[in-house]
């Protein structure tokens, strides 16, 4: 019987390379390239004003079947307005699968390599977005709306839909303002046995040390290493930027080096942010069209709508929207502070995996959470 | 072919017989009810399990071009492997002895004993089963954590400041002991409840006092069960997440599925090495299973479900009656009602902060109204009881069938059935989700996209624990019962449905409520499985904990208890009707 089962599973998954290799794409892909057709359609719109042009995008959505799905890594709060607000302002319906960023990103390799076109449009983040682009997965569109996009926000197969800036949090009532700090320094080695890092922030920390350390500082590559092993004795391994969050708020933990800016406890809350030192690392979210999508005009057409209407829903939750033109949560006088995440990274796997091992090797030295 | 009874061979003997008279009988007997059913679940439990299985050992043995074991030199070569090692020892070793003590304690009072507020002790034992992990974790940390655990400011003025550090291995021992209690408590549960208490009652008749019953009858009867809750909860804190996350990182302490984990997170995921450490974990598993079967074998030791009618009498405590009643209300506290308090206190609050008198008239709804209002929320709970309960009633009566394979019949691999069943426990659930994506992709029957695929994943992931309730209850069950049930010319199918399933009751509704408590929190097979519309509350959960959600996820968590308490108790009141009356 264990025979004959293994025999049937083996024959339907004979067909696809290793499992370990992201999603083989291409190798069963569907042959549908929605680039070449989000070109034709590009031409086609050119000329019309925003509105004309939407509705015509409309009415090619409803002949494509009226329904558009969505894959992301979004918070619900944010998007599900947004999604709410497309679907009245269109008449299109969103199918919305929501996971972590690297969950819908196998899936997406998954479905891909067994011609499966299941999601249309996604946002992730760019270390995903740039496994996708690897993969061969994404389709090149162009879009008027681009250029109310912040510098460097606009890429052939993505664009920025909002940043993401982290954020160094702490506790007023363990930190009074006097005491607040002033310089890196100050949040490396004040406050002993208090500072929150994460574990996840492999790319904050690489972009970190090479910019201010590396950079600013002047330090080579081994005393920067030599520093961040001298200082993490004073700080405290958290998994988790909500828990680190919460216990900064709760001030059992008196400061966090690490706080996503969208994710601030609401006012009231006893924490500070401000003002922020240089470097702010920043990352941002891209939205993307899948190269096998079957609905290229319902996937534009959402698309142009995250990059507009959706910003300033996005703003009213808390997020630092793309768009020019929308207001921000980050403030615009902050805006010199900040520093994108080095996109080298996501490119050379090998370096990116050398920056993992020697952030899990820093963090080893960290110091424990009693006293 | 499983061995039966002869047949009385009513055909004349003389002479060659014809071939074709012999092959009809043959498929007869391959065809009967039993040997289909049989077969069928057979082939069901082969083909689930060998799905991740084959998926997993292929992931860490194969590298794209050919077969390889770099993946094994690259995990296994990794810093800190043995200090790992020693601390996942140690890990699951203090959590299982602990929730083990605890649960069978609570199991013998609860059934043996005539102990008061027993509906109490029942729902304070199944309660920690029912708070998602993560909530529980944090709860813990709100109450222990050095600086501002409520617990530790309580005893500020008696012990000072920061008496208990739950960032530590005791910590993770009492969090992870406590919140696996219900596990070790459905299986002795289960065990007591089918216990015929005459051997006690001779025992105590010859005059050996309670203690040594107890050490001395009791316990060496309900062996199987207690080998087979140690076993499952081994595997269970090796391959648990959540607390050494939480509170092993913080603390320094570094445990095999950090690096899980680890290996999970590089750039992009290095699944070949998170198999090769998962695959350390299946051959634990075999071995402890191995292990367990052996002491559990058909000896008659313990089959204490016999031909001879019995009703279970609680024991009289007598003195000790108010004292267990006093320990269950502080275990009941400790365990429950705190962590339970922190939950609704965060729910009320906008953020958390240590209550205060501030805090406490900040108090709001909020939370709930954004809980209650949304309709995703609604479809969600309906996607996750559906699925809870299916997965879970399917699972336990597949199981019971297997659990006669492998117990009752010395049909040849059994044993392998029995590890094929067992294995997915040890399985991590992202290896498994990807391993259903993987196949069912590309599966003829569409079943990618429906709640179908999330029923294969659940009824998966649940096997292994349906399989040690059943064949644990199994074990107890005399084997003469079945054999005068077909000398009395009953049918493998009315044996099995008049006499086995009720005799297994117990064990069976102990697995069915454990799979639907703990359906509601499986997550990482299925965030990568669901598809929109089938949402489960897992999901909704994990994206407001991603989100910084805290407090809403708080609110959350108190409906889930709410609504899973109210399934447990109309369990527990269907269940006392059927099976073994009690007196």
């Amino acid at each position: 019987m264990a025979v004959l089962a293994l025999m049937s599973l083996l024959v339907s998954v004979g067909c696809g390379g290793s499992p370990t290799a992201p999603g083989g794409a291409g190798q069963q892909a569907s042959d549908a390239d929605a680039s070449v057709t989000l070109s034709d359609l590009t031409a086609e719109l050119e000329g019309l004003d925003p509105a004309a042009r939407r509705q015509e995008l409309i009415r090619i959505a409803k002949e494509e079947g009226g329904v558009v799905s969505f894959y992301g890594s979004t918070n619900p709060e944010d998007v599900d307005p947004v999604l709410a607000a497309f679907t009245k302002d269109t008449g299109i319906k969103v199918e919305n699968y929501r996971a972590s960023t690297s969950d819908v990103l196998r899936r997406i390799q998954e479905e891909a390599s067994a011609g499966h076109a299941g999601a249309d449009v996604v946002i992730s983040g760019r270390a995903e977005y740039t496994q996708l682009r690897k993969s061969d997965l994404l389709a090149t569109y162009t879009t008027p709306v681009a250029e109310q996009i912040h510098d460097g926000g606009v890429q052939d197969d993505g664009i920025d839909v909002y940043r993401v800036l982290r954020i160094v949090l702490w506790n007023t009532n363990r930190i009074p303002a006097d005491q607040a700090p002033k310089t890196w320094e100050d949040v490396f080695e004040k406050y002993p046995g208090e500072l929150i890092l994460d574990p996840t922030d492999w790319d904050w920390f690489a972009t970190f040390t090479k910019s201010y350390l590396m950079g600013r500082k002047g330090m080579t590559e081994q005393q920067a290493l030599d520093y961040w092993k001298r200082v993490v004795k004073n700080a405290v391994v958290i998994k988790g930027h909500t828990l680190g969050t919460q216990l900064v708020t709760s001030g059992e933990n008196a400061i966090s080096a690490v706080n996503y800016q969208h994710g601030l406890p609401p006012e009231g809350a006893p924490v500070e942010w401000r003002p922020p030192m240089w470097p702010v690392i920043e990352d941002s979210t891209l939205i993307s069209i899948l190269k096998n999508t079957r609905r290229p005009a319902s996937a534009l057409l959402l698309t142009e709508y995250f990059l507009t209407d959706a910003q300033p829903i996005l703003y009213e939750g808390g997020r630092s929207p793309a768009n020019t033109t929308a207001p921000s949560a980050w403030p615009k006088e902050y805006d010199d502070l900040t520093v994108p995440i080095d996109h080298s990274l996501y490119e050379d796997e090998g370096e990116a995996n050398r920056w993992i091992a020697l952030y899990e090797e820093v963090l080893r030295g960290a110091g424990r959470a009693s006293k | 072919m499983v061995q039966v009874l002869e047949e009385v061979d009513s055909a004349p003997t003389t002479g060659v017989r014809p071939p074709r008279s012999r092959w009809w009988r043959t498929i007869v007997e391959i065809v009967s009810p039993r040997n289909l059913i049989v077969l069928t679940g057979i082939v069901l439990v082969g083909w689930l399990a060998l799905v991740p299985l084959v998926y997993l050992v292929w992931a860490t043995f194969y590298n794209g071009t050919e077969l390889t074991l770099e993946f094994f030199a690259r995990a296994y070569s990794a810093f800190g492997i043995g200090s790992m090692a020693l601390n996942s020892f140690a890990f699951a070793v203090g959590s299982t002895v602990l929730s083990t003590v605890i649960g069978t304690t609570l199991a013998y009072l609860c059934v043996r004993t005539d102990v008061p507020l027993k509906p109490l002790v029942f729902a304070a034992s199944l309660v920690p089963l029912i708070i998602p992990g993560i909530l529980y974790t944090i709860s813990w940390i709100f109450l222990l954590s050095p600086r501002n655990g409520l617990i530790n400011k309580a005893l500020e003025p008696l012990f000072g400041p920061g008496a208990f550090d739950v960032f530590s291995l005791g910590g993770m021992v009492l969090v992870e002991g406590l919140h696996s209690s219900p596990l070790a408590f459905l299986f002795m549960y289960a065990a007591f409840r089918s216990m015929d208490p005459s051997l006690e009652e001779s025992a105590m008749m010859n005059g050996a006092r309670l203690r040594s019953v107890l050490w001395r009858v009791t316990v060496p009867l309900a062996r199987p069960a207690l080998y087979a809750a140690t076993l499952v909860m081994g595997v269970r804190a090796i391959e648990s997440f959540e607390v050494p996350a939480l509170l092993g990182l913080p603390g320094g302490i570094y445990v095999f599925t950090s690096r899980i984990w680890y290996s999970l997170d590089q750039y992009p995921p290095a699944f070949g090495e998170a198999g090769a450490y998962a695959v350390l974990l299946l051959v634990i598993t075999s071995l402890g299973l191995y292990w367990q079967s052996r002491l559990s074998n058909r000896r008659r030791t313990f089959q204490v479900v016999s031909g001879k009618g019995f009703r279970p009498r609680p024991m009289e405590l007598g003195r000790l009656r108010w004292p267990a009643a006093v320990a269950i209300l502080v275990y009941f506290v400790f365990a429950v009602v705190l962590p339970v308090l922190v939950l609704v206190y965060a729910s009320t609050q906008p953020f958390y902060s240590v209550p205060s008198v501030e805090s406490l008239s900040n108090m709001t709804f909020d939370n709930y109204a954004a809980v209650l209002d949304s309709n995703i929320v609604q479809r969600a709970t309906v996607n996750s009881l559906l699925l809870g309960v299916g997965s879970a009633t399917a699972v336990m009566f597949v199981m019971a069938i297997i659990a006669w394979v492998v117990v009752r019949t010395r049909l040849r691999g059994r044993l392998v059935l029995d590890n094929l069943a067992f294995l997915p426990l040890s399985i991590p659930g992202l290896v498994m989700g990807v391993a259903l994506l993987f196949v069912y992709l590309r599966f003829p029957i569409p079943v990618y996209g429906t709640i179908a695929i999330l029923f294969i994943a659940y009824f998966t992931r649940y096997m292994p624990y349906g399989m040690r309730y059943a064949s644990t209850s199994m074990y107890q069950i005399a084997a003469e019962l079945e054999e005068s049930a077909a000398m009395c010319g009953a049918s493998w199918w009315q044996t099995f449905r008049r006499i086995y399933l009720p005799l297994l009751f117990p064990g069976l509704l102990a697995g069915w409520i454990y799979i639907v408590m703990v359906s509601f929190r499986e997550l990482s097979s299925s965030i990568l499985l669901y598809s929109p519309g089938n949402e489960v509350l897992s999901v909704l959960i994990f994206s407001q904990w991603e989100n910084g959600q805290f407090t809403q996820l708080s609110a959350l968590g108190v409906m889930m208890i709410a609504v899973l308490v109210m399934i447990v108790a109309i369990a527990q009141r269907l269940g006392a009707r059927v099976g073994v009356r009690q007196s």
